[in-house]
């Protein structure tokens, strides 16, 4: 950079013009960078036609200059309105995600909701099936009761109430199956009780229904189909009960539905099973002793003596077990008891 | 299992009673503590997974519940077994927890074999399902499964008589006499 220069006269610039006969100053800004060069034409170099060239070409200069400058403005215009362009599409294109997004979580959380009262309803179903069954059972049990009732006092039901008896305690044993079968039961520690308490009942009366059928029609029927036509179908619920699917249940649910271990759980299952399968045999035994009998009487005098056997052996059980600890009989544990194995 | 894994030196074979096979036990167990340093405790531990590993590629897995399922897909029956052989397995060491992991695997297991080693997806919990001599002939035969069809070699490596594996044998032959000899009469009696 050459040293600065003292100036008085316009001709001292003469030797700084360019080749345009423009003297170019350049104009730094507050930061002390280059703002612009300011052209700067001198006066002086003729008057008349030279001069009128020189502010021709002066008026020309500023003419492009302020369209450079114009068009640099529109083209940072144009820029401008293009990122805006842009800008506006993200922002859309976000809103869009977001709306999706939201409205993603919104489904999945509604078919959360779905789901959960599915469940519930699932849940509910099951309950009014306990519900159902549980009022079917409970109507079954009461004419029971009043069944050995009447036998306890002498009055016994007749063949056709004994026969209604005996269907009624059938089709509630299957509708409990059924429900145990299609897994409709919300309890199923209940559900179990409920069949093998309903087997045994159902055991007992057509025991007894057997009895009265058989002396009641021996004359008409002779010596064949002595039973009941329904006694086939009756006795076909045994062999539901002794199915696969029955007994994989029983294992079930002893096994998680219960502390159990392995040990406790064959026990569980195989007692019952082998519930199941004295019912049966109690019933065809009875049969079996019937026709062997084939009298009335001689069958009712067994009987008496049957259940003389049993009541010495629950008082001889009972006086065992209390007399080891020191204490007397009480005695209506020992008639309820009685009334239980239904000897009384 | 005498003459295959107990030896006997001067009592003959028809003279064995509980007691002394009790005691031969004990002594065959202090001897394969010593021989492969770890306690019974680990030994017991090495036989829960020698079981684990034979039974638990082959059953059957809980489906995966895709988005179109309201509820959740039903469970393989023999699949809940196996999960809750493994929640037994995590209790502290018993003869029971030995004894109830022991029962189901060995169910499982004899199915599998049923099944021609075969995932499977039920099984049968009948203590009659389990045939000692069935059992332990195909645990013997197990293979580890190597790659690139290298000769297969023996799972359970029953060159040493007191290594992990075969006391392995030992406690499973123990334990499935224990259960069977444990059952109960039941069922249907005139089958």
């Amino acid at each position: 950079m050459s040293e600065a220069i003292l100036v008085n006269a316009l001709e001292q610039l003469f030797p700084f013009l360019n080749e345009k006969n423009v003297l170019e100053i350049a104009v730094r800004d507050s930061k002390k960078r280059f703002k612009a060069f300011q052209k700067v034409a001198l006066d002086g170099l003729g008057r008349g036609e030279e001069q009128a060239l020189v502010s021709k070409a002066v008026q020309v200069l500023n003419a492009n200059t302020g369209m450079a400058q114009k068009s640099l403005q529109m083209i940072q215009n144009v820029a401008k309105l293009q990122q805006l362009g842009l800008v506006l599409n993200g922002l859309n294109l976000c809103a869009t995600c977001a709306g999706f997004a939201v409205m993603y979580a919104k489904l999945d959380s509604m078919s959360a909701e779905i789901n959960r009262q599915f469940l519930q309803l699932q849940n509910m179903m099951k309950q009014g099936h306990d519900l159902q069954t549980s009022y079917e059972f409970d109507k079954v049990l009461s004419e029971h009761m009043n069944m050995m009732d009447c036998r306890r006092t002498k009055k016994p039901y007749s063949e056709e109430k004994m026969r209604e008896l005996v269907d009624a305690e059938f089709n509630v044993l299957r509708l409990l199956i059924g429900v145990a079968d299609k897994g409709l039961a919300a309890d199923r520690q209940n559900m179990i009780l409920s069949i093998f308490s309903m087997l045994s009942m159902f055991t007992v009366s057509l025991c007894y229904f057997d009895e009265q059928y058989y002396f009641n029609n021996r004359s008409v029927l002779g010596d064949k189909d002595v039973w009941h036509s329904s006694h086939q179908n009756w006795m076909s619920v045994f062999d539901n009960l002794s199915s696969d699917w029955f007994v994989k249940m029983l294992q079930d649910y002893a096994m998680f539905e219960t502390n159990l271990n392995t040990l406790g759980v064959d026990t569980y299952y195989l007692s019952l099973v082998e519930q199941i399968h004295d019912s049966r045999q109690r019933i065809e035994d009875n049969q079996k002793l019937i026709i062997s009998i084939a009298d009335v009487e001689i069958l009712h005098s067994v009987h008496d003596t049957v259940n003389g056997n049993i009541e010495k052996d629950i008082e001889t059980a009972f006086i065992e077990a209390y007399t080891e600890e020191g204490l007397t009989v009480p005695q209506d544990l020992l008639s309820e008891a009685f009334r239980m194995a239904g000897v009384a | 299992m005498v003459d295959h894994y107990i030896w006997f030196s001067f009592i003959s074979t028809n003279e064995i009673s509980q007691t002394v096979m009790a005691e031969k036990l004990c002594d065959y167990f202090e001897k394969a503590e010593l021989n492969t340093g770890k306690p019974f405790e680990k030994l017991v531990d090495k036989y829960f997974s020698n079981l684990d590993s034979i039974v638990s590629g082959r059953v059957a897995k809980t489906p995966q519940q895709t988005k179109k399922d309201s509820t959740p897909p039903p469970v393989p029956r023999a699949r809940k077994y196996y999960d809750k052989a493994q929640e037994i397995r995590k209790r502290s060491l018993k003869t029971s927890v030995m004894i109830d992991y022991t029962r189901i695997m060995m169910c499982l297991y004899a199915e599998i074999i049923a099944n021609g080693g075969k995932e499977i997806r039920d099984l049968d919990y009948a203590v009659d399902s389990l045939k000692i001599a069935d059992i332990i002939a195909s645990m013997q035969k197990e293979q580890n499964v190597l790659p690139f069809n290298v000769a297969a070699i023996k799972k359970f490596d029953s060159a040493d008589p007191y290594s992990a594996d075969v006391v392995t044998f030992v406690l499973a032959i123990t334990l499935l006499y224990k259960i069977v000899d444990n059952s109960l009469e039941g069922g249907n009696g005139d089958e």
